[in-house]
């Protein structure tokens, strides 16, 4: 079994992503756990989480450090907050999630692993969760939301420090049905353009989730 | 955790915490737009001595109006204090010895979010029509599983019993078989003196080692069955308790699943009556955005009565009155909670009308014409997919 490091606290077992398990022996959604030299890796499965799609894909920038602050918007159940906790294990993550029934599960999820602070409030109104955050190094937005790339920018403006890198996820889906792929994700780039933002890398995310672009940007001035 | 008062150049001139116990409670009350004593009591003391208070709230500013010296309190929210706060956070707290060095101010914020969300997601499911939502649904469960173990209880009794097969009422099979078990009871039982039966037996012998084991699983079959009767009861009063008005106009179990379609009576009053209209049928509706066939007429009202029953040019009409008259009763049931009789008997009215003003259907030879000329243009399209295909291949 060869193990290599790809990025800081992501590691490639065998063509599979996977990050160090925080909590040794629990599983989070039902997947593998492998154990190498004494430590305990979590493999990240791409078809459930799009930042290990995005990563398999060859994404480049992988902002996430251990003592990294990241916010999170749209966290559901904590799939891919969990694998960030493993990380970020100095770090604080902020998780931001509108819906009580998958709130109930990350608020499980977020009482065995310390660095998780979940958030139940309204993604799209961030001024809402202003008195408990502080500046964060990373904003993580998969909120399948016709204005997603606006509520993302709103969040960049308020929470990201000034070198600050922010992941979009965006599903043309759930933008209009109707219009082509390609051209929502064309729009949505220049959106980003036009509002002050810098697009430093754009990842597709097939074949692990149809028609889904990864954004990574940071503020161009 | 508190508030804070900065000068121009960002130096702490006055803070007041939340008691630490109560962090949690604390926040809470503040996310409920009350304002809390202790931002009262920082902004009474410093009022006098600045010039100026820029305050970053999310609280409606009235609330400030009563305060002494409200004309000195400016809002801005984020404020430039704000923002230095959220970014030195920690170094803040340390500095002027609010946070002991050995405190762990992740540790503290993860403590504080974990007392909000349990104290939250509490609220959340507190709501009235919670239980009662879980409760259509489950019906809607039951009714797929009793369906398919019926098949199942059928197909194994009938190598017993053929010629029951011919009762249809589901309840009375099902009550045969757990009652009298194998043939001869049931025969004797002359509950069947409808059917013809002939003295030929066309089905196997069973031994009563087989039997017994048919007979228990239709008897969970009764017990399921059983179970929806009460379920449908419990929605019957829950439904008149919470939305009187819906319930009397389209009926209990149709609108319970109205509202947990919609996930809530409050979300379902929010909804535009078009959108009632075809709630239930979102896959049409895709297929009409997409590919511009024509749209659905009805969702889940094409269970009520009338307009399944009606004739197909006054489909579509009735649907559009009635979900037009339900946004109405639901909006009744949630702003004022009032029973209003008046709303089922305008719209059987208005039905009325509708029959007599369209007794035939439309027969202008135009709508014919385009009927078929939309189809011809469907057809060409997927020709045209088609071929594009074997060029990809080619």
């Amino acid at each position: 079994m060869k193990i290599t490091q790809k990025f800081n606290g992501v590691y490639e077992i065998d063509g599979n992503v996977a990050t160090e398990n925080l909590n040794k022996g629990i599983k989070v959604y039902g997947e593998r756990l492998m154990e190498i030299e004494g430590k305990e890796y979590r493999i990240w499965d791409p078809r459930r989480s799009k930042l290990a799609a995005a990563i398999l894909n060859g994404l480049e920038t992988f902002p996430f450090k251990e003592d990294s602050k990241v916010l999170y918007l749209g966290a559901s159940a904590g799939t891919t907050p969990s694998h960030i906790s493993d990380i970020s294990k100095k770090g604080l993550i902020y998780c931001v999630e509108f819906s009580p029934r998958m709130m109930r599960k990350l608020a499980d999820l977020s009482r065995e692993r310390k660095n998780l602070i979940p958030i139940l409030d309204n993604a799209t109104k961030p001024k809402n969760y202003m008195n408990l955050l502080q500046k964060v190094d990373v904003i993580y937005s998969d909120v399948a939301q016709p204005n997603q790339s606006e509520l993302f920018m709103d969040n960049m403006r308020l929470y990201s420090k000034k070198d600050g890198i922010g992941i979009l996820m965006i599903k043309a889906r759930s933008i209009d049905v109707t219009k082509a792929p390609n051209k929502i994700f064309k729009e949505e780039e220049s959106k980003l353009k036009t509002h002050g933002f810098r697009v430093i890398e754009k990842v597709k995310l097939e074949p692990y989730e149809k028609d889904h672009m990864a954004f990574v940007c940071e503020f161009s001035f | 955790m508190g508030f804070m008062l900065f000068d121009e150049s960002f130096t702490l001139i006055d803070y007041e915490l939340f008691p630490k116990r109560r962090l949690a409670k604390e926040m809470i009350e503040l996310e409920k737009q009350d304002l809390t004593l202790q931002e009262e009591s920082i902004l009474k003391r410093n009022a006098k001595n600045c010039t100026s208070i820029i305050i970053e709230t999310n609280l409606n500013i009235s609330e400030y109006k009563n305060l002494k010296g409200a004309s000195k309190f400016k809002f801005e929210t984020p404020n430039a204090a704000g923002e230095f706060l959220r970014s030195n956070m920690n170094k803040i707290l340390v500095e002027n010895e609010i946070l002991e060095p050995e405190d762990d101010l992740n540790a503290i914020l993860h403590d504080l979010s974990m007392g909000i969300i349990n104290y939250k997601l509490k609220e959340a499911s507190k709501a009235r029509d919670s239980y009662l939502i879980q409760a259509i649904n489950s019906i809607g469960d039951i009714d797929e599983a009793t369906g398919k173990l019926l098949e199942r209880l059928r197909e194994w009794y009938t190598i017993h019993f053929p010629e029951l097969n011919k009762i249809k009422n589901q309840e009375k099979y099902v009550d045969l078989v757990v009652e009298y078990g194998d043939r001869d009871s049931i025969i004797e039982s002359k509950l069947l003196d409808e059917m013809v039966i002939t003295d030929q037996n066309p089905g196997a012998e069973i031994e009563d080692f087989d039997l017994k084991m048919v007979k228990i699983f239709a008897d969970s079959i009764k017990t399921l069955q059983n179970t929806k009767k009460s379920l449908t009861n419990y929605v019957e009063q829950k439904m008149n308790e919470i939305a009187p008005n819906l319930s009397d106009l389209v009926g209990s179990l149709l609108g319970a699943k109205l509202i947990a379609h919609a996930g809530s009576l409050e979300r379902l009053s929010l909804f535009p009556s078009s959108t009632v209209q075809i709630m239930g049928a979102e896959k049409a509706l895709f297929r009409h955005l997409k590919t511009g066939e024509r749209p659905p007429k009805h969702g889940l009202i094409y269970q009520y009565p009338e307009i399944r029953s009606a004739k197909w040019w006054l489909k579509g009409k009735i649907a559009r009155a009635l979900a037009a008259k339900i946004s109405l009763a639901v909006r009744k049931d949630v702003y004022s909670g009032e029973f209003d009789a008046g709303i089922k008997e305008s719209f059987e009215k208005h039905l009325e009308e509708i029959k007599k003003k369209y007794p035939f259907p439309p027969r202008t030879k135009k709508t014919q014409k385009d009927a078929k000329n939309g189809k011809k243009k469907m057809k060409k399209k997927k020709k045209d997919k088609y071929k594009k295909k074997i060029g990809d291949y080619y």
